[in-house]
């Protein structure tokens, strides 16, 4: 394992990743603040700075799920996509390095990347807010340490799947397209999941008199939008283990722990997939 | 002789496809062992399946005597080195790193030996410059010194000179034979030019349609192969009814040339031609090639005589 390890920290240091993804890391840090002073506050960084609290900090934080990801995505193409690509992997197994150390090894480095990443920008966020000028008190709070590691969960489930899906594919292109497609599709899903699980049961019929301010009901009909049963419960599961939700987004005590285990679920899956396949699959 | 590899009805399935038929050879320590076969013949997944790439639906192999089903298989692996079909290298990375990487893959710790191996390949003078930049040639070189590191016991070579110039694959025989000889590591080679082949193996075992057809030694072959004497005619055509009649074995080339296996004389040559009314050019000895046994042994294979 040691072998294995040393073996994918030295590539991740000499190609320059490393350099690569702490300037990456720091420039969406720096976006982020950017984005959340003037899309949730509608003004630039330097025009509101009194807005500046903790709930300034958890708000940028939680939106990290939305951007680590695609880091994630790039960052294991390059280093786990490249192994597969480049058919180096070969000269590992060859040496008597076994699939299961392989595919550790490259997850435990790209989960760390992740989280070095995660970690860094949390206190970048965090130390703005606490040096931006004329800010209100800001100090770290529990629930912020609970966010940073619901995120950090979050993103270890997604550096499980990008691993899995590099060691599935040969073509590091389609790998690369599948791994960033997967973020969008997410939060369509979450909002299509949303509107479905916010249909109303009956759909009422109204009579407007003009004498009257409230329109009459006059009968009601049962949506056929509305689902139901089991359907509705697999929904609201699938709903409530969303990072792109509007219910995360309000990052609620029960909504930041069935996130974690769903994607503390999402990690030790995937993993075992991943272990199983690359014991079975043969490399060109 | 201690054998290095061994192989024991070994059997490789895809799906419904049988791609290795109970693959039974062994490989002399020190040996340059060629694998013969066409496209397709199984070489490829043989040797993929000794250095662990793939695993055999059945059978069994050693490595330095440890069974494939021994768990001690993964230490015996770090005395192999192995390219299969082309060099496996890290584009993004410069000689010295990818044989850097391969010290660390085989747990080593010292790098003194790395200028030596990148001078036994002639890419000392590289530098910096990323192995993507590097020539078919320099990449398959650098392939050999990766399989190099860690000084194995054997060599799995998969078709190490395809595509490279003739400059390339003198240079490539060189270093090979260099490690043969010097180091004795024991190369287990493929590769489609026979005749460049035949320069290097001291054995060879031919491979068709997933079954080993022949192991032998390159004295063995040397024995074997079928002396002929190439009769050079102004019509092959006119000669053929005639050397059937007299039962003499013989196989037409082209249009001109004729390899005779008979024992046979020039002057019956010359008057079975004139019988015939053509002309004899020249004769002159043919000793059948690499190329031409294997054919044959193909030949034999399929029933076509």
């Amino acid at each position: 394992m040691i072998r294995a390890l040393r073996s994918s920290f030295y590539r991740f240091f000499k190609t320059g990743l490393f350099f690569k993804s702490l300037v990456f890391t720091a420039a969406i840090a720096f976006f982020l603040i950017f984005r959340t002073c003037t899309e949730d506050l509608g003004l630039l960084p330097f025009q509101q700075p009194r807005f500046i609290n903790n709930a300034f900090i958890t708000t940028t934080m939680l939106t990290l799920v939305y951007v680590v990801p695609f880091g994630t995505a790039i960052f294991s193409t390059i280093h786990t996509g490249s192994d597969v690509a480049f058919r180096s992997i070969n000269n590992k197994i060859a040496t008597g390095i076994s699939r299961t150390q392989l595919f550790v090894s490259d997850l435990i480095v790209t989960l760390l990347a992740t989280e070095v990443s995660v970690v860094i920008q949390c206190v970048i966020i965090y130390l703005y807010a606490k040096f931006a000028p004329m800010k209100q008190n800001v100090s770290i709070t529990n629930h912020m340490i609970n966010i940073m590691l619901c995120v950090m969960v979050i993103c270890a489930a997604f550096c499980a799947v990008y691993v899995l899906i590099q060691y599935f594919s040969s073509n590091k292109l389609l790998a690369l397209i599948i791994s960033l497609l997967l973020i969008p599709a997410l939060v369509v899903s979450s909002e299509l999941i949303e509107m479905k699980l916010g249909e109303p049961y009956r759909l009422y019929q109204y009579e407007y008199h003009e004498d009257e301010e409230e329109p009459e009901i006059i009968g009601w009909e049962v949506n056929p939008e509305y689902v139901g049963g089991t359907a509705r419960e697999v929904l609201t599961f699938v709903y409530n283990t969303s990072p792109y939700t509007y219910r995360f987004a309000q990052a609620d005590q029960s909504s930041l722990k069935s996130e974690t285990l769903a994607s503390g679920i999402v990690f030790v899956v995937s993993t075992a997939l991943g272990l199983v396949s690359i014991n079975k699959k043969e490399y060109p | 002789m201690e054998n290095v590899l061994s192989t024991k009805d070994l059997c490789k399935n895809y799906g419904k496809h049988r791609i290795l038929k109970n693959v039974t050879m062994e490989i002399p320590k020190g040996s340059i062992f060629g694998l013969v076969g066409r496209n397709g013949a199984g070489k490829t997944t043989l040797m993929r399946i000794v250095t662990g790439l793939a695993s055999p639906t059945s059978g069994t192999y050693s490595i330095g005597g440890v069974m494939s089903n021994d768990k001690k298989i993964l230490a015996v692996r770090r005395r192999m080195g192995s390219i299969i079909e082309s060099p496996a290298i890290y584009k993004n990375l410069s000689a010295y790193d990818n044989i850097k990487l391969q010290y660390i893959n085989l747990g080593m710790t010292t790098y003194d030996t790395i200028q030596d191996l990148l001078e036994l390949v002639e890419l000392q003078d590289t530098g910096k410059k990323k192995a993507g930049k590097f020539s078919l040639g320099m990449r398959q070189r650098l392939g050999i010194a990766i399989a190099l590191c860690g000084n194995p016991d054997i060599l799995v070579l998969d078709e190490p000179i395809n595509g490279l110039d003739p400059q390339g694959i003198i240079q490539m025989r060189e270093i090979l034979l260099r490690i043969n000889h010097e180091k004795h590591t024991t190369i287990l080679i493929s590769s489609h030019i026979l005749e460049e082949l035949s320069k290097l193996a001291t054995h060879y075992a031919f491979i068709e349609k997933g079954e080993i057809l022949q192991v032998l030694s390159s004295h063995e072959l040397m024995s074997k192969v079928r002396k002929a004497s190439r009769l050079k005619t102004t019509s092959t055509e006119l000669l053929c009814p005639i050397f059937d009649r007299e039962g003499i074995e013989y196989k037409v080339e082209d249009d001109e040339n004729i390899d005779i296996y008979s024992d046979i004389t020039a002057s019956k040559i010359f008057n079975l031609a004139n019988e015939a009314g053509a002309e004899v050019i020249s004769i002159n000895e043919n000793n059948e090639s690499l190329e031409g046994y294997f054919m044959n042994l193909v030949a034999k294979k399929d029933g076509i005589s």
